[in-house]
């Protein structure tokens, strides 16, 4: 556990409320990439990313301190923004058989100037082609990504066996690097065509 | 040649793979050129995809600690003895900017009555330097305070000016700083 996550829990067990601005100040855009990477909508993901630190701050005086504050808190995030979704009876969950059929192992041969990947243009294409992926695969890229999450974090978070954490990583990574290749090689066609 | 898996090639980059594993990929690396170009894209794809570019509205920290912590509203008593503890200092404040207005007009220069040998020069030279200072006050001050009614005004623009001043301070440093350490 963050030593600093440590001393602001004691200090609000202590009695100290207003200190909890303190760990919403240092998770709350973490958690938002998170639960907008989920819920796809800003409204939703804020409104979601509201109640889960409300509920983390009800439950604290249970947390029993067995993982970091962030991996607990993420989890509360990950579950609350799982409920949203299937609330709204879209599909969270990859059924069995897509989770298990891995993708083709060798990698291709297609290949675009090095330029290209230096651009902006890619920075926004990775970024928009991330929100794309399901939210099952994008959830957990973002755990990985940018709450650089272990493996067992992950598993802790998501609640799902290592195998299909490793699983949806590799799909996961697959399919951006696909769809942004695809996509990269779009843009140079069209400028091409400009020029 | 046989390339590496997609799989092989993560592991290389996240460091998860074992050390067998990963100067197998090393060397292939080395002189394949395909396999190279894969893992510079999966380079960059991670670093791109590790910047957070999600961030919250201005006011949510405001709106959450709301709902965990809001702020106990003071009680009438409280209130009365808050605005009382306004007036009071005001009033302070305007009464020595009175003080120091009156005091100044009332202001005498008092001479030494003694004069030694020694010092008879020094204080010869002193007295035309003060009576020419004097002089000077004098002509600035015809101009300054013709009569009793500038100083009336002067007296009314310092009070709004300090009536001003208590209420920024009050707004802007007092209440963020109360708002701050509660």
């Amino acid at each position: 556990m963050s030593e600093q996550d440590f001393d602001v829990i004691q200090r609000i067990l202590g009695g100290q409320k207003r200190a909890y601005s303190e760990l919403v100040e240092r998770h709350k855009d973490k958690a938002m990439a998170l639960a907008m990477r989920m819920l796809k909508n800003r409204h939703d993901a804020e409104e979601a990313l509201q109640d889960s630190f409300i509920r983390a701050f009800n439950a604290l005086p249970r947390f029993e301190w067995k993982s970091s504050f962030s991996t607990w808190f993420y989890r509360i995030v990950f579950n609350v923004c799982a409920t949203n979704l299937s609330k709204k009876k879209e599909e969270f969950s990859v059924s069995l058989e897509e989770d298990e059929n891995n993708p083709l192992e060798l990698p291709s041969d297609e290949a675009l100037p090095d330029a290209a990947y230096e651009s902006n243009e890619f920075q926004d294409i990775v970024h928009a082609e991330i929100e794309k992926l399901p939210p099952a695969y994008a959830s957990i890229l973002t755990l990985f990504l940018v709450q650089d999450m272990s493996y067992d974090e992950i598993v802790e978070v998501a609640g799902v066996p290592l195998g299909t954490v490793k699983n949806r990583l590799f799909r996961a990574r697959t399919m951006l690097r696909d769809a942004v290749t695809e996509k990269m090689k779009e843009t140079a066609v069209r400028k091409e065509k400009v020029a | 040649m046989t390339h590496l898996t997609m799989s092989q090639i993560l592991q290389y980059i996240d460091g998860t793979a074992d050390y067998a594993s990963q100067a197998q990929c090393t060397s292939h690396l080395a002189v394949c050129e395909r396999c190279r170009r894969e893992a510079g894209l999966h380079k960059k794809l991670l670093k791109t995809g590790r910047q957070n570019l999600y961030r919250t509205s201005s006011r949510f920290i405001e709106n959450v600690m709301a709902i965990v912590a809001p702020q106990p509203k003071n009680s009438w008593a409280a209130k009365i003895l808050n605005n009382l503890a306004n007036i009071f200092s005001m009033m302070l404040v305007l009464g020595v900017l009175g003080y120091a207005i009156s005091a100044k007009s009332d202001f005498k220069f008092t001479e030494s009555p003694q004069y030694s040998a020694m010092t008879k020069v020094f204080t010869d030279a002193y007295a035309k330097l003060r009576q020419s200072a004097n002089e000077q006050t004098r002509q600035v001050s015809v101009k300054v305070t013709p009569g009793a009614s500038n100083k009336t005004a002067k007296l009314i623009i310092f009070s709004v000016l300090a009536l001003l001043t208590l209420g920024a301070v009050d707004r802007f440093v007092v209440r963020r700083i109360i708002k701050t350490r509660m």
